[in-house]
This record gives structure tokens, sequence and C-alpha cells, in this order.
């Protein structure tokens, strides 16, 4: 089950490759992959939110210019540093080895890289916040 | 941007010291140019970050930091661990910078960075031309 709000086509294009994603499924226990500002107030680790492109992000103007290339912000949350390596590195092979087909009809090809930002601990949940930066140009 | 014992990002321009070292080696007039732009790109990165960085208590708008390197060709700007902890306090700067489970990311440091940037290759720019244009008439 997961919870999007993604209107943007990169994102949509990113959130149907990882909710259509079995093994991802099975490395998140049942939790989900949300878009930003959806997450369930009772999520419990681990789970993947999707910060949003440029354009589809909900944040201040500022911040919005930040990642204004065509990039996604990808956040795990996880128990431990080693949680969320397995699930930063299963995303990686996935979404490196993807073409994102954001027409639907093969005409707007795009490929990524993903890319580890920082470690951080999450004092609201005690675990670990992994950032990650996906990177996309046209194919 | 780093993340270890603090936060910052960092602006090294390699390609000025090359200008600077081998093509006009002997052109004082370029490299007072070269390290004022660097000084005026400083300066203008750490307004736009201090004005940036959240300021519910004020003190990581008081402990930001512009630091330069020894030749003034490259500077950082950003925060150190040790300010917080000599103030008893945990270094929180990466929970604003990239958020945390409950609360978005704000990020001070991208934006203000990509504004510097394009400011410095602009002139740059210039002052590389204008100086190339001296030489071609032997002024």
């Amino acid at each position: 089950v997961t919870a999007f709000s993604a209107a943007w086509p990169i994102d949509k294009a990113v959130a149907t490759t990882l909710t259509g994603d079995a093994p991802l499924a099975a490395l998140l226990a049942g939790e989900q992959v949300y878009s930003q500002g959806t997450v369930a107030p009772d999520a419990a680790l681990d789970y993947v939110v999707l910060a949003g492109s440029a354009e589809g992000d909900a944040r201040p103007a500022f911040q919005r210019q930040a990642w204004a290339d065509g990039a996604l912000t990808i956040d795990v949350y996880a128990a431990d540093k080693g949680r969320a390596l397995v699930i930063y590195g299963h995303l990686r092979r996935l979404l490196d080895g993807t073409v994102l087909d954001l027409s639907g009809d093969g005409r707007t090809l795009l490929r990524g890289r993903l890319s580890l930002v920082a470690t951080i601990a999450d004092p609201p949940t005690g675990g670990v916040h992994l950032v990650a930066r996906y990177a996309t140009w046209a194919k | 941007m780093a993340v270890g014992r603090g936060l910052a990002t960092k602006i090294d321009v390699r390609n000025v010291r090359g200008v600077v070292a081998n093509l006009f080696a002997a052109d004082q007039r370029v490299q007072r140019g070269v390290r004022a732009l660097v000084a005026d790109t400083a300066g203008r990165q750490y307004q736009r970050t201090a004005d940036l960085t959240p300021k519910d208590t004020f003190f990581s708008v008081e402990h930001l930091r512009l630091d330069f390197t020894p030749d003034h060709l490259g500077y950082t700007v950003g925060w150190r661990a040790e300010d917080y902890e000599a103030a008893g306090l945990a270094f929180y700067v990466p929970y604003f910078v990239f958020g945390t489970s409950t609360s978005p990311a704000q990020d001070p440091l991208t934006p203000a960075q990509r504004e510097a940037d394009g400011y410095m290759r602009t002139r740059l720019g210039r002052i590389v031309r204008t100086a190339i244009a001296r030489k071609a008439v032997g002024a």
C-alpha cells in the first residue's frame, strides 16, 4: 500500500518505480513509500519519503530553488545505519538501472543517478535519517 | 557540502588558481581582481546563508562562519560542531538542513551556494576576458 500525492511526471515515474518493486516492499516489511507531507503519524521504521522534484515540492521557494535541476530528494528513515544503507543500496540499484518514461509512450525518457548526501540521526524516531539525491537527465 | 565535525559548503575554484598561476602570473591586476571577486562572492554567500538560516534562537546565525583559504582563492561558509558543543548544545544544524521525520528540510546552504556560484562565474569570465584583451593589445 502506498500513499502518493505526486502531481508531476518525474515524481510520479519514480513513485511508480518504487511502489512496483516487490523487493523494496519486502525490505520495508509492510511500511510504505510516502510522498512528503503524507507520512502516517503512526508510521513505523523503516520507511521511505519522496520529497519531490522542484515543480511538485511544497517547500518554500528558496528551498525549491536548491533542487531546481530535475532532482528529487529521497529520505530513508530506518532503525539503524545498517538498515538505512541496505535500503539505500537497493534504491540505488533499482533507480540507476531504470529508464523513466515520463510521457508513458516512450517519447520522453529520463535516466538518473542516486547519490548519498548524508546519514544523520533522527531524534524524533531515535533512528537514522539517510538523505539521497536522485538527479535525472534526458536519455 | 560536508557532514562530520561541521557542515559547510565550500568554493575552491581550482581553475582560478590555474589561471592565476600559469596564464597571468605576472599580471598583478588579474590577481587582485580575482581575490576581490572571491571576497565579494564569499560575503554575499555568507549574508544569503544567514538570511535563510532558521532564527528560533539566533544561535546558528550568530555562529555561522566564513573562512578563507590561505591564498584567498577559496572559502567555506558553514557551521562547526565544536561551537555548539562549547555552548553545551547538540550539533543540530543537520536537522534543519536535511529535515527530520517530523520537520521539513530548511536548507540555507545550497541555495546560497548556487547563487554565489552563478555570481562568481559571470564575473570571473569578465575578468579573464578583460585580461586576455589587455594582453592582446600589450597593455
